[in-house]
C-alpha cells in the first residue's frame, strides 16, 4: 500500500467551493468535445488523468460532476483494473492497480465501452472449442 | 525481423490475457506520456511486432542494473514483457555457459542482424588490451565492438554504461568509459544509443523505452546526455513531496530528527534533487511503491555523469547548480508528433 500518507506534508490550497477547482474545468470541456466526437463520428478517446496537475479536490470534484452511473467492473489480471460508468453515458472512469493495489495508471475513456471489458473477436472461436470440451467432458461424466 | 512469435502471442501462450496486454500497452502508453492516438498504435503494433531479439552484455558491472529489471516478488506485466523479451543472451542469468552459450550468442546476433536490441550494463574498459574485463578469454572491449555493428539499437542501463559510474570514480584505475563515451572517441561504431541512467536506473523506464521503439522504430525524444526526456526531463527535487518544506525554508538538520519526520526537506542532508534529472519521484520504485527522500534520505544524484566523485561526498557539499523548483515542471510534458 502507498504510504505517502505517513509524510506529514500540508499543502494550503484557497478554492472556493462554490466553483469547479481550477483543474478540473478544461477536463470536463476537453470530455465534452470528446463526447460530442463520439456522438457524431463514433470516435473514441481517452485522458490519461496522471498527465493532469489534479489535487485530490480537483479529482473529487471531476467526480462529482460526473457522478455514478450503473455499471462497475473489476478486471483481475495483472492486478486489478476498475472500470465504472459515470453518470454521463459514455464516458467511462478507469483505474489500473499492481498487485500492490497502487494505481499505475488512471483514465476518463469516452467510448461505448472501454475496450479491456469486451471479449476480443479473435478470442471467441477459442471460447467455442473450449465450451464443447467442457460440454463434453460432462456428457461423459 | 525473424518469424518468430509476436509479442502479445507469446504472452498468450504463457497464460496472460489480451486484457494483460491491453493493460501492460496502456500502462505504458501513460508513463510515456503518449497521446491518446499513439497509445492506441502502441497497442496494435506490438500486437503484431516479432519478440525482438535482445542481446544484453555486461562487462565492470555489480549485477545492480540486472537485479533492479528482472528481480521482483510478484510477477508484473512489465517483468512479464521483459523476460519474454527474446532475451537470447544474459551471462548472469542464462542457465547456458561457456563455449556453446558464446556460440549461440554469435547465432543470435547473425539470425538478426542489424536489428537486434543490444542492452549494456557495466562500464567498458579497453586498458591492457581489455584484460581489466575478460569473458571466455575474449575482452568484452571486444565483444562489444562486434555486438555493436550488428545492434538496430544499443541501449546503456545504469550509469556504468552510460556515463563510467563507480569503475570511472577517480584515480579510474581500469580507465573505465561509457558507450557514448567510446562511440564519440571512435572506438565503436555509431547506432543509436538510449541513456538510461541511475544507480540502478528505474526499471519501467527500460520497458517504456523498448515498447516504445518497437512500436514507433524510433526514439522517444532525447536530451543532451541521450536519455528519453520523457523519464529524465524533470529533476527528483521538481516533483518531490518535501518540495513544499523547501519552498517554506523548511529543513532537517539530520536523520530522522524531528522535521525529518515531518517531512522537511532534506537538502542540508546532502540531497542532490536539484541538480538530478531522473522520474525516482513521478514513476517511483519498487512498482510505484516509493522512492530515497519519500523513505527519509536525500538523493544521492545517481542519474548524473560523476556522481561518485562530486565535491563534499554524498552528505556535504554545495550543489553544483541548484535550482529552486515550484513544481510546475511535474506536468510530463507531451512529446513531439510523429512525422
Amino acid at each position: 500500500m502507498n504510504s505517502f500518507d505517513g509524510i506529514a506534508i500540508e499543502v494550503n490550497q484557497k478554492e472556493s467551493s462554490h466553483t469547479i477547482p481550477n483543474a478540473a474545468y478544461p477536463i470536463l470541456s476537453e470530455i465534452e468535445t470528446m463526447l460530442w466526437e463520439l456522438a457524431e463520428h463514433n470516435r473514441s478517446n481517452s485522458i490519461d488523468l496522471r498527465r493532469q496537475p489534479l489535487s485530490q479536490t480537483d479529482s473529487s470534484r471531476l467526480r462529482e460532476v460526473l457522478g455514478r452511473g450503473e455499471v462497475s467492473a473489476t478486471v483481475n489480471c495483472m492486478g486489478t483494473t476498475h472500470i465504472e460508468e459515470t453518470g454521463i453515458p459514455g464516458v467511462w472512469w478507469v483505474t489500473h492497480y499492481n498487485d500492490s493495489e497502487d494505481v499505475v495508471a488512471e483514465f476518463i475513456e469516452i467510448t461505448e465501452v472501454p475496450e479491456i471489458l469486451k471479449a476480443h473477436r479473435k478470442d471467441i472461436p477459442a471460447g467455442v472449442g473450449l465450451l464443447r470440451a467442457r460440454v463434453a467432458r460432462l456428457s461423459h461424466g | 525481423m525473424s518469424d518468430k512469435e509476436t509479442i502479445l502471442q507469446h504472452l498468450l501462450n504463457q497464460g496472460a490475457s489480451r486484457r494483460a496486454f491491453l493493460k501492460f500497452c496502456a500502462v505504458t502508453a501513460s508513463t510515456l506520456a503518449l497521446p491518446t492516438r499513439e497509445a492506441k498504435v502502441l497497442a496494435a503494433v506490438l500486437e503484431q511486432t516479432p519478440r525482438p531479439t535482445v542481446i544484453w552484455l555486461s562487462s565492470q558491472e555489480c549485477t545492480g542494473c540486472s537485479e533492479s529489471l528482472l528481480r521482483s516478488f510478484e510477477p508484473t506485466v512489465e517483468n512479464l514483457i521483459l523476460d519474454h523479451l527474446s532475451l537470447d543472451y544474459h551471462n548472469t542469468l542464462q542457465a547456458a555457459s561457456g563455449a556453446a552459450a558464446e556460440a549461440a550468442r554469435e547465432q543470435a546476433m547473425a539470425d538478426a542482424f542489424g536489428n537486434y536490441v543490444l542492452v549494456v550494463d557495466g562500464s567498458i574498459t579497453a586498458r591492457d588490451y581489455g584484460a581489466w574485463s575478460m569473458i571466455g578469454g575474449r575482452s568484452t572491449f571486444d565483444i562489444l565492438k562486434e555486438a555493436t555493428a550488428g545492434a538496430g539499437l544499443i541501449i546503456s542501463v545504469g550509469t556504468c554504461a552510460a556515463f563510467g559510474g563507480l569503475p570511472k570514480a577517480q584515480p579510474n584505475p581500469s580507465q573505465a568509459a561509457g558507450v557514448g563515451d567510446l562511440m564519440a572517441q571512435g572506438e565503436l561504431p555509431q547506432r543509436p544509443l538510449v541513456n538510461i541512467s541511475g544507480c540502478p536506473p528505474v526499471p519501467e523506464v527500460i520497458t517504456g523505452v523498448i515498447a516504445y521503439f518497437l512500436a514507433f522504430g524510433a526514439l522517444p525524444e532525447l536530451d543532451e546526455l541521450n536519455r528519453p526526456k520523457v523519464y529524465y526531463g524533470k529533476t527528483v527535487h521538481d516533483c518531490c513531496i518535501r518540495l513544499p518544506h523547501f519552498e517554506a525554508g523548511n529543513f532537517a538538520m539530520s536523520f530522522d530528527d524531528e522535521g525529518a519526520r515531518q517531512g522537511y526537506c532534506l537538502l542540508l542532508l546532502g540531497c542532490r534533487g536539484p541538480e538530478t534529472f531522473n522520474s525516482c519521484s513521478t514513476v517511483r520504485w519498487n512498482q510505484g511503491t516509493s522512492y530515497p527522500m519519500h523513505s527519509g534520505h536525500g538523493c544521492l544524484g545517481c542519474s548524473e555523469p560523476q556522481f561518485w566523485d562530486r565535491v563534499g561526498g554524498f552528505y556535504g557539499g554545495p550543489l553544483a547548480n541548484p535550482i529552486a523548483g515550484d513544481g510546475s515542471a511535474c506536468e510530463v510534458p507531451v512529446p513531439p508528433p510523429l512525422s
